[in-house]
């Protein structure tokens, strides 16, 4: 679906016929169905498919331990770094500093998606996989030497879904257009965990997919795309979650289809000063219980059956 | 399972369920499909329905075999279903309105479902005030009740109203096009007819326009996909009018309903029952085909 309550705009992208697409994308289930669902329908056309770990070493760690032996860098650890906030900050603040950290992060908890949703998928789409990802650690993803790695590939379309916050310098090298999926909605719901914060308040309207340009912000490049999924009575958070990238990444091969057949798209202008960008320390373990309990007293079922009663 | 042709019926197949179906239903997501698939070859044998129709016409049905019969031809049972399908060697039946093939009219329910989550109801009751209709009824039931021409010259008014020329025309897209049917076709799916418009024409309110219906989406399916059409598949069916009998004693199409049933041999009168069960998940869709009768 088009945003009807967006100011629309025609963009007119360079004509060819090499449409060439390079993805980016995090490293779970759901990013590793948005590559391989991609490179079913566009096939040759993916010419590289990075996948940003941050398990993966940096290139400067690994450049860092070959100089470490010679003695040339200094390790930095944390008693190191505890030391240094001391120096600066005081001991007060830093043990303030500290404890808040300590305090997030028993209170986040942890929510994971349920990547079991993907499992069979995932077996049936291995058999279109064109390319092993490049596994890239996330200060890598920023970095200039990535940035020339990308321009010396030339793609057409740079395609994300996850990883991280690309330098304006990568997307304006990109020859058409690069494409970003938010597991949102733009502009209310920008950064993380939108669905949680549109499940805390109830909105199931707004437990939905953004596909928009991609610009050095959170999710705020024009829309493209956006559109609510298909629910279930009997669906989880973690579900709602899975289907909403779902349908962002079937909305985006749509997107793709359509703008190599026609290179003029219209798309819908994000007010600057509208909507939240979420932070994912922001939910709370008592937000996400509040979640739950609506869960666990049937709301899901009983909205939807409200939706339909008019 | 008690022996018979459960023919299952379905909408769309899809991850997407925007503004437009939201409040009329249908959808159906692509992983519970699968899930039903996974079930149904449990306790089925699951075939086509041109198979399955060959075995019922000739009365030998012994088994419990299940077939998938899809109406509205929305797009996603081409995206979705075909692929699902294909996997366990089995086609299916879509039945088609002509005008949403060839994107000359959009479902009016489809408008409903728009105006209603754009906040536009108001629109509509004060137009329907206007005509003395009771505004009291929920806006779903009330437009069927209400139904006429007139009724659907409001919707469509406030509908042209509330958007734009792209959103109208991007409404389109949940639906298939000739190209998507003639892939299906194809690919052995039977095609069928399932009115111009969707309009309730088995109803009192609108059976005069019944036959014309019908015979206008019979002539989109001969012109584009060359074929002679077997099946009329009543739109809505909930109070079908007996009018509707008097036309099928003078048709030879088979006449397709959701009547919730299981045929059995017995083929004497034309009409094809089916099961609605897109409002089933898991393991109650089992439990529901267990309990169902058998046509009498």
């Amino acid at each position: 679906m088009i945003p009807n309550t967006l100011n629309a705009s025609i963009l007119n992208l360079s004509k060819t016929t090499n449409h060439t697409i390079v993805i980016i994308t995090g490293c779970e289930d759901r990013h590793k169905r948005f590559a391989l669902r991609l490179q079913q329908e566009f096939k040759s056309l993916v010419i590289a498919w990075y996948e940003v770990d941050s398990s993966c070493s940096k290139k400067e760690d690994l450049n860092n331990r070959i100089e470490r032996n010679s003695g040339k860098i200094k390790e930095q650890n944390q008693f190191e770094k505890l030391k240094k906030s001391i120096h600066k900050k005081g001991v007060r603040r830093t043990v303030k500093l500290v404890w808040l950290n300590l305090k997030n992060k028993v209170l986040k908890g942890d929510i994971k998606s349920d990547d079991s949703f993907f499992k069979e998928e995932l077996l049936e789409l291995e058999a279109y996989k064109q390319l092993e990802p490049i596994k890239i650690n996330p200060s890598d993803a920023i970095s200039l030497d990535f940035i020339s790695e990308i321009k010396e590939l030339n793609p057409y379309f740079l395609l994300t879904l996850g990883g991280v916050l690309h330098k304006k310098e990568l997307l304006n090298s990109i020859r058409g257009i690069a494409i970003n999926q938010h597991a949102g909605f733009s502009p209310d719901f920008k950064g993380s965990e939108t669905h949680l914060w549109a499940l805390y308040h109830r909105d199931i309207l707004k437990v939905s997919s953004t596909v928009h340009i991609t610009k050095s912000g959170a999710d705020d490049g024009p829309i493209i795309r956006r559109s609510t999924p298909c629910f279930s009575p009997n669906d989880t958070v973690e579900n709602m979650f899975n289907k909403v990238v779902v349908l962002g990444t079937e909305l985006i091969v749509e997107i793709v289809q359509k703008i190599i057949k026609s290179k003029e798209l219209q798309v819908f202008n994000q007010p600057k000063y509208i909507g939240k960008t979420c932070l994912s320390k922001e939910i709370t373990k008592k937000i996400k219980g509040s979640i739950q309990r609506d869960f666990d007293n049937n709301w899901l079922n009983m909205e939807l059956k409200r939706l339909r009663n008019f | 399972m008690k022996n018979g042709w459960y023919i299952l019926n379905y909408h769309d197949i899809s991850w997407e369920e925007n503004e437009f179906i939201r409040g009329i239903g249908g959808s159906f997501s692509p992983n519970d499909f699968r899930e039903h698939i996974a079930l149904l070859q449990q306790n089925f044998r699951i075939m086509g329905v041109q198979d399955a129709y060959e075995l019922f016409k000739t009365n030998t049905i012994n088994e419990p075999i299940v077939s998938f019969w899809f109406d509205d031809g929305f797009r996603g049972n081409r995206k979705y279903a075909l692929p699902l399908l294909e996997n366990i060697g089995v086609s299916a039946a879509i039945s088609v309105n002509s005008r949403f093939l060839l994107r000359e009219e959009l479902f009016w329910r489809f408008k409903l479902s728009y105006i209603h989550f754009n906040g536009g109801d108001r629109f509509l009751r004060s137009r329907f005030r206007k005509r003395n209709i009771l505004i009291n009824e929920p806006l779903k039931e009330l437009t069927f009740t209400h139904f006429s021409s007139e009724l659907l010259a409001d919707i469509d008014t406030v509908y042209q109203n509330m958007t734009t020329k792209e959103i109208r025309s991007d409404a389109f897209r949940i639906f298939d096009d000739v190209d998507g049917i003639n892939e299906l076709k194809n690919k052995g799916w039977l095609i069928s007819n399932h009115s111009a418009a969707h309009y309730p024409i088995s109803e009192n309110s609108y059976i005069h326009e019944f036959e014309n219906q019908f015979l206008e989406c019979d002539k989109v399916l001969e012109t584009h996909f060359g074929i002679k059409n077997q099946f009329w598949v009543l739109p809505f069916d909930r109070n079908i009018s007996p009018k509707v009998k008097d036309s099928q004693k003078s048709r030879e199409q088979n006449f397709v309903h959701v009547g919730n049933k299981i045929n059995k041999n017995n083929f004497n009168d034309n009409t094809l029952s089916r099961i609605e069960v897109s409002n089933l998940f898991g393991e109650e869709l089992i439990h529901y085909l267990a309990n169902i009768e058998l046509i009498k």
